[in-house]
């Protein structure tokens, strides 16, 4: 049996911020819960809903996207996918592509024309999985300043 | 220091009462109207753990960055700024008011404790590489990916 099959999509909203404060304790070992509680509030008007995903009522998986005008030469039309995570029973199921796709369909849907990513370069389960989602490498360079 | 100017040039809070002026200043740089875009932001930058800033000439906004403090995604660590924007009107261009900006940001992230300042550049946008190479930027570990639909 396709395990895929009683997996539910739906919207993200604030209401999700236990949950998905948990799945993120799980994978970092870290408690981020205000941080989530931004990122939750901000996108219910980031222009896509973000997605989570169900199995028998319990989130397993979740991804964050927003759509936005460019920024320092980033064109119009252009749709982020900020965070993605599957807990950890779950990962290699086809969970993140499921999420994926049905974010694809919901950025084509608004006029996003291209998608962007960043990762960092050591995390090379999700540039295989954004390999294999057709991604290539994008224009921008990542610059940072330690303090 | 502020090179070649006559006028003091005064530092304040951005907020959504500068909507319009953002919009112009964006307007004249790169062609094309976002306001509903810079709605959402200036909205959101009152929430975004620094403010964000306005250069002002004779109260005239003649300059702004964005920034933004937030833990991580995708393995940035946490304690981590952003600068997202930052637009100064041609007239004003060349005289350090973009050095003024950034320096005062990041002596506000680090006020709110930020360790690490990230900023993503088009790399065709050779004026902005040259202003973060001067303000002691260093490449990063994020990669892009990019999609097209």
């Amino acid at each position: 049996m396709d395990p895929t099959e009683k997996i539910g999509l739906r919207p993200l909203t604030i209401k999700d911020l236990d949950a998905v404060t948990a799945i993120d304790i799980s994978l970092l070992g870290k408690d981020r819960r205000e941080y989530w509680e931004y990122k939750l509030e901000n996108a219910e008007t980031s222009g896509v809903p973000s997605l989570a995903a169900e199995v028998e009522g319990k989130m397993i998986g979740f991804i964050l996207g927003k759509a936005s005008g460019w920024e320092y030469g980033i064109p119009e039309n252009v749709g982020w996918i900020d965070t993605l995570g599957v807990v950890k029973e779950w990962q290699g199921r086809g969970v993140s592509q499921l999420l994926f796709r049905e974010m694809y369909s919901m950025f084509k849907k608004v006029g996003v024309d291209t998608i962007y990513v960043f990762v960092e370069w050591k995390k090379w389960d999700l540039m295989r999985f954004f390999e294999k989602m057709n991604f290539q490498r994008g224009d921008m360079i990542n610059l940072e300043m330690k303090l | 220091m502020v090179m070649g100017l006559m006028e003091p040039v005064k530092l304040r809070i951005l907020t959504i009462k500068d909507l319009d002026a953002v919009v112009d200043i964006d307007y004249s740089l790169l062609g094309k109207k976002r306001r509903g875009y810079w709605e959402t932001r200036l909205e959101r930058a009152e929430t975004s753990g620094v403010p964000s800033l306005a250069a002002e000439v004779n109260g005239r906004v003649i300059g702004f960055i964005l920034g933004s403090a937030s833990g991580w995604e995708f393995g940035i660590p946490e304690s981590v700024g952003w600068i997202d924007t930052i637009g100064v009107v041609k007239e004003y261009q060349k005289k350090g008011i973009a050095r003024l900006l950034f320096k005062e940001l990041h002596s506000m992230f680090k006020k709110v404790g930020v360790e690490t300042i990230y900023v993503f550049v088009n790399w065709k946008d050779w004026d902005l590489l040259q202003f973060f190479d001067k303000m002691g930027f260093k490449r990063g570990d994020m990669i892009n990916f990019q999609l097209n639909i």
